[in-house]
């Protein structure tokens, strides 16, 4: 196929390294962004149910009312709480102020929370998914917060007054969603350790929540304490229903996916305008070389064909090219936000492939094939003429033309 | 194999119409060879590519065997050149991102010929670059890249070479070494020739000689002695 040996032969020269560049750019920014999202997205939809731990939650500033469940116990409604806080640890020399929560046995009353023995795991083998938090005594912990403690599984560390055993990783709480906007690592620990420890004192910034779930059979008295409980409510507390508790991780997401498309948008633009730079830098080099074709009678068409092909194949290229790299971005962003993500993510569809070789196809047709454009019309005569540099200012406003479409084109997507 | 009848040819610029071409009549038959001589800026290169279908004449007819060129649109005019024509330039116009090889071989293979890369090996052999076929156009002197230009024109085999001051970039040595070559290809293939030059000697060598001055021919075709 001549397209392609044209292809490999500028390759070879050196004429297409930075068009190459610049379109692998592209699709590698498109493609992780959009990994990335399709995954939040799609680990939305899946943990949605379990996102509160509950049936319903009252969060509150002030510890929970103990007739509120005395009355839930009559009325066979089952209940835990939990009290999230952030406390200094220790661990010799080194200390760490963690984002704390300790839960009741009871807890999590929906979903699971998710442990394992082994420092950040990520292989599914490692991982268990348990129906309780941590004993008495224990602490499950963030993986990160070994290090920083320099700290191993089994060993103690001391959280106010009290000494703990650390004896598991905390991968996920059901209701982690919750706690995204924690910075410390987050340890889980037994509701019962709370007064030994004395880290909760008068004053202290402690985020109580009372979670609540029907016992099975017992709908209707759930529904009839719900309705008790609502009366109760002062100004400290706040209800929270599951699809408020999936609207609030949304929105978080959504910021995140947002600025991540911003991001991803001013990538293609960069990379869109460096490859209309490109092009034409390329274009010009090829303005001999068509001007002797045409010498020779190769008809305006099949020079628009020979150039059609060859870009598509470097698309196909470079596209494929970008979608590797775009995947390996991805997980090495995933990597380094992994500890700030409430939710492990789901692998993700085809769809943001698609949309990664898309972008690729569109960018060399929106900023290459304009620069390219006006070749078949090169003269022949040009061929008699002693220098063959002509009609570059016209490729470069039709090149800018191209920055232009494709940037606003990329910009609304 | 080329008639052509009155040809002029105006452009017009913002001093108004220039005449680069006025009245031109000639025929060249087949094998002939032809060479446009004259002062700078008389109108030879402009010549040369009315004659090779390039350019078109404000008035008047060419016709390559027989077919009027000039009732043809520009489609047309390059399919009458497809494998027909070639061309030797004073700029030799290499494109220096090939090899000289690849360079020979390029309008083969845009012609779909099969072993381009073979035959072109042939023509550079004949030119006496055998053993720079993988060179790059910048890795060869003046007199080389002129060769390997040869070797391409002549290895389409074309009917009609047309030449453009081919040894106007080199010194007098190399020149005449590069028309030597021109000649004898020219003998060998049984080309049709026809060059422009400045040289008195190369003009010599045609067949025949139409000079221009200002655009007009001076001379009729001279025989040659
Ligand atoms: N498109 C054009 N517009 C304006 N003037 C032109 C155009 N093409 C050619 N000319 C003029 O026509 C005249 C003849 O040009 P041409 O290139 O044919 O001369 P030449 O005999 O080949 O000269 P040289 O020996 O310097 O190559 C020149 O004065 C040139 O400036
Ligand atoms: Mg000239």
């Amino acid at each position: 196929m001549l397209a392609l040996k044209m292809l490999l032969r500028s390759w070879r020269g050196g004429q297409l390294g930075l068009i190459f560049a610049s379109l692998v750019l592209a699709v590698a920014v498109v493609t992780s962004v959009a990994l990335l999202a399709e995954r939040v997205e799609r680990a939305l939809v899946k943990e949605s149910s379990s996102f509160l731990a509950a049936d319903l939650v009252v969060s509150s500033s002030v510890a929970i009312d103990p007739t509120w469940l005395e009355r839930a116990q009559k009325m066979g409604v089952r209940t835990a709480q939990k009290a999230s806080f952030g406390s200094m640890t220790f661990a010799g020399d080194e200390m760490h102020l963690a984002s704390i929560k300790a839960v009741e046995s009871s807890y999590p009353l929906r979903g699971a929370v998710k442990r394992s023995t082994v420092p950040f795991a990520t292989d599914e083998l490692d991982i268990e998914a348990v129906a309780s938090g941590p004993q008495s005594g224990e602490l499950w912990v963030d993986s990160r917060l070994l290090p920083l403690l320099n700290i191993e599984l089994g060993d103690s560390i001391d959280v106010g007054d009290g000494s703990f055993n650390v004896s598991h990783i905390l991968i996920e709480e059901p209701d982690s969603g919750s706690s995204f906007s924690a910075f410390g690592a987050r340890i889980l620990m037994n509701w019962s350790d709370l007064p030994a420890s004395g880290v909760i004192q008068p004053g202290s910034r402690v985020s109580y929540r009372f979670l609540i779930a029907a016992s099975e059979g017992q709908e209707d008295n759930f529904e009839t304490y719900v309705d008790w409980l609502k009366q109760q409510l002062d100004i400290h507390d706040r209800l929270i229903t599951p699809d408020e508790a999936q609207a609030s991780i949304a929105s978080t997401m959504d910021k995140g996916r947002r600025f991540l498309l911003l991001a991803g948008s001013i990538g293609v633009v960069l990379a869109g305008i460096a490859l209309a730079l490109a092009s034409h830098h390329f274009a010009n080099g090829q303005l001999l070389q068509v001007a002797l074709f045409k010498s020779w009678g190769i008809s305006a068409s099949r020079v628009r064909k020979l150039y059609f092909q060859q870009i598509i194949l470097l698309g196909i290229a470079g596209s494929v090219v970008g979608l590797l790299i775009g995947w390996s971005f991805h997980q090495l962003l995933i990597s380094v936000v992994r500890d700030w993500l409430p939710i492990t993510l789901p692998a993700a569809g085809s769809r943001p492939w698609i949309t990664g070789f898309a972008t690729g196809i569109l960018c060399l047709l929106g900023f290459t094939l304009p620069a390219l454009w006006h070749l078949p019309t090169q003269s022949p005569l040009a061929v008699l003429r002693r220098d063959s540099q002509a009609k570059s200012l016209n490729s470069l406003i039709r090149g800018s033309l191209g920055v232009l479409t494709v940037a606003r084109f990329t910009l609304l997507v | 194999m080329i008639e052509v009848s009155n040809i002029n040819k105006q452009v017009v610029t913002s001093e108004g119409t220039l005449n680069i071409l006025q009245q031109i009549n000639l025929s060249v038959a087949r094998g002939e060879s032809l060479a446009i001589i004259g002062p700078s800026g008389s109108g030879k290169s402009t010549l040369l590519g009315i004659l090779a279908g390039l350019d078109m004449p404000s008035s008047g007819t060419v016709a390559i065997d027989g077919e009027d060129i000039t009732a043809m649109d520009e489609e047309g005019r390059a399919a009458v050149r497809a494998g027909h024509v070639g061309f030797v330039f004073q700029s030799f116009h290499l494109l220096p991102g090939l090899t000289a090889l690849e360079n020979v071989a390029l309008p083969l293979e845009l012609q779909g010929i099969d072993n381009a890369l073979q035959t072109a090996r042939q023509y550079l052999q004949r030119v006496g670059l055998g053993e720079r076929v993988t060179h790059y156009p910048r890795q060869l002197s003046g007199g080389e890249q002129q060769r390997v230009a040869l070797a391409r024109a002549f290895a389409c085999r074309p009917a009609i070479l047309f030449a453009d001051e081919p040894t106007g970039n080199l010194d007098t040595g190399t020149g005449e070494k590069i028309n030597d070559l021109l000649f004898d290809l020219n003998a060998e293939e049984g080309t049709t020739l026809i060059l422009v030059t400045h040289e008195k000697t190369l003009a010599a060598r045609c067949g025949r000689r139409l000079e221009l001055q200002a655009g007009r021919q001076v001379e009729q075709l001279a025989e040659s002695a």
